[in-house]
């Protein structure tokens, strides 16, 4: 995942912040440039906002 | 005594007297360096027997800063600014300066609602750098548990510090770091297309780092309520949200965004994230963290986002 795939995960997320998408792919690119405790927060992010339970740890 | 305690004055009246009576359980050598104080600044250090020694105005604070580390017979060496005062950890710094390991401390700066850390004692070969906001050049240190100073921000001769940062920018063309504080003595000074131009300069130049991130932060709020450039504000909220997630600070402010341009469910979507996220932050990392934005003020916004809606649906069921 490049940085055009950040760029896009936030403007997901800008444009609908109530749905899962935006923020799924930034917990992947998070994931991808080492930042683990950001991507953990995110998925807690999942969880509180969307009761996402699906633990995905794909890339 | 293996302390010494730097401080540099001018015109502190007001500040002084409590800042160096927080000192005096430490039992250091307190090195007041006066840089033309016409006020009582001088007595009132004179009242507890400590000798200032007065220098004339000058253009590099660093300099003057490191002249007076030179001077230091002791092993530690310390700093604080005469419009701050050390509020906790008198015990810890006892503690941590009793001993010979080579180090350097960081310090939480407490000021309003905001907390930043900085290292304010050290053992280590260290100096300081910038002719004006004066910073330590090593940044490696370990975290102190209890010591806090609260800062007033106090007096700043904002005037004085843009003639220190235009000679900065003459003596190094090419270097970009004056632009950072010189933009950010503008924004203090309320000048905001000025600091908006300059602020691009330096991150057109500076794209990483916690100094552009903060920096671009501060833009962001600028082009949101002085500028009425919500778009470009968000662009900016959005690239600090891709460097630091946790920071609820910038969640808050794409909340407040929103809730401007009256797009209140997205608003409340982003402090909602500003809370979970925010929550997750490591209380390790060295950004500055405006403490209010991580409860208080998404839950206030929410509450006021959602009472807005409510009344909107209530308005437009009685009219329609």
């Amino acid at each position: 995942m490049s940085d055009v795939n950040l760029i896009e995960s936030l403007l997901m997320i800008l444009e609908k912040p109530n749905a899962k998408k935006g923020y799924k792919d930034f917990k992947k690119y998070l994931e991808l440039v080492g930042k683990t405790n950001e991507a953990v927060a995110i998925e807690l992010l999942l969880k509180k906002k969307f009761n996402d339970t699906n633990n995905s740890n794909s890339h | 005594m293996t302390l010494t305690i730097q401080i540099v004055t001018k015109n502190n009246e007001d500040t002084i007297e409590k800042c160096i009576q927080s000192l005096l359980p430490l039992n250091a050598i307190i090195a007041i360096a006066d840089i033309g104080s016409s006020d009582k600044t001088i007595n009132i250090c004179k009242k507890f027997k400590i000798t200032t020694n007065s220098h004339l105005a000058i253009n590099d604070y660093s300099a003057l800063r490191n002249k007076l580390l030179k001077q230091s017979k002791t092993d530690w060496q310390m700093y604080i600014q005469p419009y701050e005062f050390l509020a906790a950890g008198h015990d810890e710094i006892k503690e941590i300066i009793s001993s010979k390991n080579i180090n350097a401390f960081y310090f939480k700066i407490a000021q309003g609602t905001i907390i930043s850390k900085e290292i304010r004692l050290w053992n280590n070969i260290n100096n300081f750098v910038n002719p004006c906001y004066e910073t330590l050049k090593v940044k490696i240190g370990l975290e102190s548990q209890n010591c806090l100073i609260y800062s007033n921000q106090g007096k700043i001769d904002l005037n004085e510090r843009l003639v220190i940062v235009d000679n900065w920018k003459k003596m190094s063309p090419m270097s970009s770091e004056p632009y950072y504080y010189q933009s950010l003595t503008l924004l203090l000074k309320g000048e905001y297309h000025m600091f908006a131009g300059l602020a691009d300069h330096y991150l057109f130049k500076e794209k990483d780092g916690q100094a552009s991130v903060m920096l671009r932060y501060y833009l962001a709020m600028v082009q949101a309520y002085h500028l009425d450039l919500p778009s470009d504000a968000i662009k900016n909220v959005l690239t600090c949200i891709g460097v630091q997630p946790l920071m609820a600070e910038f969640w808050c402010l794409l909340g407040d965004i929103h809730y401007k341009i009256k797009q209140y469910e997205k608003a409340i979507n982003f402090y909602e994230n500003a809370l979970i996220l925010g929550s997750q932050r490591l209380q390790s990392d060295k950004w500055p963290i405006d403490v209010s934005k991580y409860k208080e003020h998404p839950n206030k916004m929410i509450d006021s986002s959602n009472k807005i809606m409510a009344e909107t649906k209530i308005y437009r069921s009685i009219t329609t």
